[in-house]
């Protein structure tokens, strides 16, 4: 096994960031005495991607070297499969790491009563999403064929649901689990065991871990590790309910619908999805659930006797109509399962907004460096940093109020949140109060995975990655990018009106450095001095 | 055997046919003061119903899938029910649901048909191999979905309905956690009729290329909505009385949707026709338009704007009663109104209502085949009520021009908003159509007869324009915003046999409007259009328009660019081209800027990217 003094006595804080996945995994080693404290944050892989459980081994094991088997702080920001998956991909490898901290967010806290509250709701709603996947794979199995890529018509309307693709956050979609496991090393890597789930990792990692630590926002700043100058200001989740359900920049009235929506009214709704015992006010008078009772519908499955001529007349008239074979296009048997869709976003965007964001702030003092990890927050956990501030001692003997913006100006390092998607790094209140000249962003994305045909989410989003390359300086680390590609960058733009200098860029290549293992590139550091 | 629903439409013996309906929506009728006017009666025409029910226009299905089931169809026709104008309104009664919504579509459609002199017809079915087939029936679903929304599916040509309990916790009117019907609203049904419509006549509408398209969609429903409420006469002479005239007031009236509104937890109703004013001036704020970017809330200010023009046409018109009452005419009275003058106010009301309506309507033929903005909308209302009312005595293009400038609604490339800017600029040189209107128009009584002969026209004038390219010349096909000649930007879709750029004539169709004076205005209104492939960024766009295609690159959306023709059947000359031109490459940067740029975004736009382009109204509409 690698042992601690692979690596080499660090004078610098490096930040490592995973390679080549839609999903975050980020290690930070720090310098601790004569060794390294290692933080790492989130690992996991979008569900779908094509050998997912090969490279979360990889990873793992990579983790596992350069580490020598001991991380001293775990931090798991949200529950979601590409933040977490890699855990159980790589169980056996990761069974071997020893794991002082799990540090989560006060959300996952069962003692905490809003906590359980939104893990309730969390619970209800994914139940209803699978059950309406479920419903819709049911009736779809006449779905009409594949859109012809090559085909001259330009408008391609696929029939599709967005529920197998919303429970890939939480490894619950069959569908992408099976575009995975048609890689037959990935299968044999993860030996075919009991399904994973977002839960279960979760659950496992409780276990493994020495001790777990819950954080909400603005308690004092956290030594990692028991380090004194590397100290973690928790900024979210918030735990003001109206934040966490803020997920979209629309301003305007958007939360009242939202808790609308949320409250028990979607019951009806399940009820129809058959989904008795998800509730007790379900198995309320089955009457109810219908709309006009029992009397008035007639239900599909006629009874084949007992059937007055009314209602003969009735079905006659009906089947001639909704039955009718060039008809078949205008039927509308499953486009009331959308509504379940706007309840599994709902559900995701919560779950992103209960990202636990926290600030390293390395060193001490006003002029001290941040690195931002927001996790997957979204708009409400952002803005609600703003009713955060801690009081120091300065060096001076008075009290130093540090507030967001402080951390944000001092910010050198910015994680991207949520893949770089439109909603997780809002502007004013985001990144342009970052205004250091050392800014570098890591962004976890891959642009081809994500924008690909079946996929089509429009990330990275390019207005805030343009605006990314401006405020950084092109000092944008990409997960689909290599080392490489900077220094043509480099040699581009150094020296230009409004670039970096030659200077700037040198001592940026300098820092950042390509890791491979035996199969190809693996992951990107990036080195900060302490 | 022929299948049921589709025999000949026979003479009916019925002159019309009158049904009840709830004049706004069953919570209407448990307040003490609307419950007495809550219940409406329609006047439609004859035709003769199967059951459903089913006519020429319309086939009522009443399927509920959610529940596994469905509810037999009401007979129309049945004598008991012609006796006494259809069931009686309830929300018990499935039956009455189907004829409420078949009644009130039929009234939209009424509508339409009266302001642009020609019949509704729906979107055409286009089927694998491109071809357009023959809708005749819009469908309607009273009953397909479980949740606080109603839609217009463009895919099905079907208007579906939800049903949903009301909210717990503040349910307004409605008893908490009581079970509420979209399809028993009559704004609900109005408006999803209205995209449907609409949908019939510009088919590129429903594709989002600026910010203003589903916000066009929307706001537009929702007039034919409102104003087809005012025509309602007993809810308005009830609803004069209690605000003394002033309609510019709020009122049950002047709001959309009250008991959905209610039921997912406003106070009021879904929308307001009545925009917030600024206390000081009391003058709609300009620069909001400039910071809305949600449909609806955008859509809301253009249905202000025309609003604000009814209301000053409205107050115009009975500034004479007023004098006489108050002594002021601009003055309503503080005092509970006199039934006569309640019963003038409400003729001048219901008259001014219907002149703005198929105002309203009759500038639909006035717009650009693609890419529409509010502006071209203002643009398009002027020149439509220039064309068939000479004649501004009332003020009426004023009024409108007046609503808009203050709420920000600009066209774009005018140099003032005085009448004669507003106008659509003539064409200058003439181009040829070819035997397009040789053949006289004849005034065909099947709908499906009038389709098909659209569809020749359309295809007839398309050949001729493609056989004559040369003739026509590149200069007067970019005036109509085309390029036919082979430089053109290779993304320019092409034919498949020459190669050459292709051309869609939309639609062909007769507007035979009869103005105030009794003078006939019989014109062609024709839509032609192109197809470019475009990509993300503009690079990209440059590269591809030199080479065409390259393998592996695939566009990001289909951009398109045309013109509508106005034709005047009597001179045979092309008298407007409204013009979006396929190579304006600062056009193509603004759509490429709205669909990657927005920051307004929403997430399901991330997620469900395709299944939004098959049912753009079902997200659109969603808690809403």
């Amino acid at each position: 096994m690698a042992k601690r003094q692979t690596a080499s006595k660090p004078r610098r804080l490096t930040v490592r960031m995973y390679r080549d996945i839609l999903g975050d995994c980020f290690l930070i080693r720090a310098p601790k005495g004569d060794g390294t404290a290692n933080i790492l944050i989130d690992c996991g892989i979008l569900q779908g991607m094509p050998g997912a459980a090969d490279r979360a081994v990889r990873i793992m094991k990579n983790i596992e070297a350069e580490t020598g088997g001991r991380l001293d702080v775990l931090i798991v920001t949200h529950e979601h499969w590409d933040h977490l998956s890699g855990f159980a991909q790589a169980e056996d490898v990761f069974a071997r790491i020893e794991v002082g901290e799990l540090w989560l967010a006060w959300t996952e806290d069962r003692r905490d009563e809003l906590a359980q509250t939104l893990a309730e709701g969390r619970r209800r709603a994914l139940a209803v999403v699978e059950l309406s996947h479920a419903a819709a794979m049911a009736m779809a199995d006449h779905a009409s064929p594949e859109a012809d890529p090559e085909a001259e018509t330009m408008d391609v309307k696929p029939r599709k649901f967005g529920f197998s693709e919303l429970l890939a956050f939480y490894g619950l979609s069959p569908e992408e689990e099976e575009k995975e496991e048609r890689n037959p090393t990935a299968l044999a890597a993860t030996g075919k065991k009991k399904r994973a789930t977002t839960g279960s990792i979760l659950e496992a990692l409780r276990a493994h871990a020495k001790s777990v630590r819950y954080f909400r926002p603005g308690v004092d700043p956290v030594p990692v590790a028991g380090l004194d100058d590397l100290r973690a200001f928790v900024l979210g989740p918030p735990r003001d309910e109206a934040w966490l359900k803020r997920s979209t920049p629309r301003k305007g009235t958007g939360e009242v619908y939202q808790l609308a929506a949320g409250g028990d009214d979607d019951l009806f709704y399940l009820a129809a999805l058959g989904a008795a015992g998800l509730d007790d006010a379900t198995e309320q008078e089955p009457d109810l659930v219908l709309p006009f009772g029992r009397r008035r519908l007639l239900a599909f499955d006629a009874p084949a006797t007992g059937v007055d001529h009314e209602e003969r007349e009735a079905r006659r008239r009906f089947a001639a109509v909704y039955d009718r074979a060039e008809d078949e296009w205008r039927r509308v048997d499953q486009d009331w399962l959308l509504a379940g869709e706007q309840l599994a976003l709902k559900l995701d965007n919560d779950t992103n907004n209960t990202s636990l964001a926290i600030a390293f702030e390395i060193g001490r003092g006003k002029d001290a460096r941040v690195m931002l990890f927001p996790g997957d927050a979204q708009v409400g956990n952002w803005l609600s940093w703003g009713e955060l501030a801690w009081t120091e001692k300065g060096e001076d003997g008075t009290d130093r109020r540090i507030g967001i913006e402080d951390l944000l100006a001092r910010t050198v390092l910015y994680k991207v949140g949520h893949h770089c998607s439109h909603n997780a790094t809002p502007r004013e209140r985001g990144l342009e109060l970052m205004t250091s000249p050392d800014l570098v962003a890591m962004v976890p994305v891959v642009a081809s995975f994500a924008n690909d045909a079946a996929k089509h989410w429009n990330m990275p989003f390019p207005s805030l990655l343009a605006r990314l390359e401006e405020k950084t300086g092109r000092r944008v680390i990409r997960a689909d990018r290599s080392v490489v590609d900077f220094q043509g960058i480099a040699t581009k733009h150094a020296d230009r009106p409004a670039e970096l200098d030659r200077k700037t860029w040198d001592r940026f290549l300098e820092a950042v450095r390509e890791i491979s293992d035996a199969e190809g590139p693996l992951a990107i550091d990036y080195a900060l001095e302490t | 055997m022929p299948a049921p629903g589709s025999r000949p439409p026979t003479p009916s013996v019925l002159p019309f046919r009158r049904l009840r309906i709830y004049a706004f929506d069953p919570s209407a009728s448990l307040d003490l003061q609307l419950a007495v006017v809550n219940e409406a009666t329609v006047q439609i025409g004859g035709e003769a119903l199967e059951p459903g029910p089913i006519g020429e226009y319309l086939e009522v299905v009443d399927v509920d899938p959610a529940s596994g089931g469905f509810y037999a169809p009401v007979d129309l026709d049945d004598p008991v029910l012609l006796v006494q104008n259809g069931a009686a309104p309830s929300e018990g009664n499935p039956k009455f649901h189907q004829q409420m919504v078949y009644a009130v579509a039929m009234t939209t459609i009424r509508n339409f048909e009266r302001a642009l002199g020609r019949k509704v017809l729906w979107a055409p079915r286009i089927d694998r191999d491109e071809k357009q087939r023959y809708v005749g029936r819009l469908r309607i679903y009273p009953h397909a979905l479980r949740e606080a929304n109603a839609y217009y599916s463009p895919d099905r040509k079907a208007l579906l309905f939800g049903y949903f309990r009301a909210s717990r916790t503040r349910p307004g009117h409605n008893l908490p956690g009581g079970l509420v019907f979209t399809c028993l609203s009559h704004d609900v049904i109005a408006h999803e009729t209205t995209h449907a419509i609409l949908d019939g006549m510009h088919r590129r509408y429903i594709d989002a290329s600026n910010v203003d398209m589903p916000a066009f969609h929307e706001g537009f429903a929702d007039i034919v909505a409102l104003f087809q409420h005012f025509t309602l006469a007993d809810a308005l002479r009830q609803q004069i009385e209690q605000t003394r005239g002033d309609l510019g007031r709020r009122s049950v009236l002047s709001g959309l949707a009250r008991q959905f509104g209610e039921a997912i937890g406003h106070y009021g109703a879904l929308r307001e026709a009545i925009d917030d004013l600024d206390p000081a001036t009391g003058l709609p704020d300009p620069t909001r338009l400039a910071a809305t970017s949600e449909p609806h809330d955008r859509g809301a200010i253009l249905v202000a704007a025309v609003f604000d023009a009814f209301v000053t046409i409205y107050r115009s018109r009975v500034a004479d009663l007023l004098r006489l009452v108050t002594g002021d005419g601009g003055r309503f009275p503080d005092r509970d109104l006199h039934p006569d003058l309640v019963a003038r106010l409400t003729a001048e009301a219901v008259k001014t209502a219907g002149h703005v309506l198929r105002i309203t309507i009759r500038a639909l033929d006035y717009l650009p085949p693609v890419d529409v903005t509010f502006g071209d909308y203002l643009r398009a209302l002027i020149t439509a009520d220039h064309d068939l009312v000479a004649d501004d005595d009332r003020g009426y293009r004023i009024a409108f021009i007046e609503a808009f400038r203050r709420r920000g609604i600009f066209p774009k490339g005018c140099r003032s908003l005085s009448i004669e800017n507003l106008l659509w600029e003539p064409l200058e040189t003439q181009i040829d159509l070819g035997d397009l209107l040789k053949r006289p128009f004849g005034h065909e009584e099947a709908r499906e007869r009038l389709f098909e002969d659209a569809r020749a026209r359309a295809f007839r004038l398309q050949r001729h324009i493609l056989d004559n390219r040369e003739k026509i010349g590149d200069d007067a096909a970019r005036a109509i915003g085309l390029r036919l000649d082979d430089a053109a930007p290779k993304t320019i879709r092409r034919r498949r046999d020459d190669g050459r750029p292709q051309v869609e004539v939309h639609s062909v169709r007769l507007a035979d409007r009869v103005g105030p004076d009794g003078q006939r205005e019989p014109q062609v209104v024709i839509e032609i259009a192109q197809e470019r492939r475009a990509y993300r960024s503009a690079e990209l766009q440059a590269e591809m328009d030199a080479v065409g295609r390259k393998p592996g690159v695939r566009p990001d959306f289909v951009f398109r660019g045309g013109a509508t023709l106005i034709v005047d059947i009597r001179t045979r000359r092309i008298r407007y081209a409204i013009v979006k031109s396929i190579d304006s490459a600062a056009r193509l940067e603004a759509e490429r800027q709205f669909r990657f740029g927005g920051a307004a975004e929403a997430l399901g736009a991330t997620y469900f990217g395709a299944e939004r382009q098959r049912e753009p109204f079902a997200f659109l509409h969603r808690m809403l």
